[in-house]
């Protein structure tokens, strides 16, 4: 009798252990994921695209307003829609990035609107060269922004050491 | 070291993690704010001196209510990141604890 309730009680301190050991294990394995790891090609793309954003305006201004005719302008439009859009496939592949993705396509569908208008008007005055070079950084900006969020410097330094 | 200990180290390290965390969070808002509010400022100051028309105006007032949304999406990405950081430090330190506490049976 003695040894069989031994047996029970050994039995017993086993399944805890083995239910201790696969809490710990889980705990040790167990992180909670809001955002997306940090990527720093994609912030290096946006911040080489808010670079070249600045030097196609930057060029623009150099002209007179009557010379700004949009044929002289349309390879670097399309090569920038290009690169816009790479940006945005490349969030949206990303799980839990909804508000990346959002931000992505805002600045793609600005970038067609200020192409059409320059189309529309085959010129663009000093003026909307400006606020269209800052609308378009500041949008690049809030995508900048929230990707360098999501770097995590705690797990980052100890992975390094 | 009981529970109570576990739990107090838990909460201690998420209150503090959160507290870094809101600092960090306050200086980059308050970058976002000011990038809008100096492209307000500058969209306003060409309208009043007619360097764009009323139709441009407007336009440009579309996109800054699309401008809005990219603005609240980028707060929502460092209020998640946050708060992601703080739920690790805290499970960080619990598992830490129960780690400890077992070795010292």
């Amino acid at each position: 009798m003695k040894f069989v309730l031994q047996g029970h009680y050994r039995q017993k301190i086993f399944f805890f252990s083995l239910l201790v050991t696969f809490a710990v294990a889980g705990l040790q394995s167990c992180s909670v994921n809001f955002v997306p790891p940090y990527d720093k090609t994609l912030s290096d793309q946006v911040t080489q695209l808010m670079k070249e954003i600045d030097v196609f305006y930057l060029e623009m201004q150099e002209y007179n307003e009557d010379e700004r005719n949009y044929e002289r302008f349309i390879e670097d439009y399309i090569q920038i829609e290009a690169e816009l859009k790479s940006l945005y496939f490349k969030n949206k592949v990303r799980p839990l990035n909804e508000e990346s993705t959002e931000n992505c396509l805002i600045a793609l569908q600005q970038w067609q609107k200020y192409k059409a208008r320059h189309k529309a008007r085959d010129s663009l005055s000093t003026a909307n060269i400006e606020l269209q070079n800052t609308y378009m950084h500041d949008v690049l900006y809030y995508i900048l922004v929230a990707e360098e969020a999501k770097k995590d410097e705690l797990n980052q330094s100890s992975k390094k050491e | 070291m009981n529970a109570q200990d576990v739990l107090n180290d838990v909460f201690d390290a998420l209150k503090n993690q959160l507290k870094d965390e809101y600092s960090r969070a306050k200086d980059q808002i308050d970058a976002l704010m000011e990038t809008q509010k100096n492209r307000l400022n500058d969209l306003v100051e060409k309208r009043m001196n007619e360097q764009i028309s009323q139709e441009d105006f407007e336009s440009y007032l579309e996109d800054e209510k699309r401008m809005m949304v990219a603005e609240y999406n980028t707060v929502s990405v460092i209020g998640k990141a946050a708060a992601e950081r703080a739920a690790n430090a805290a499970l960080d330190v619990l598992n830490k604890a129960i780690d400890k506490a077992l070795k010292a049976l």
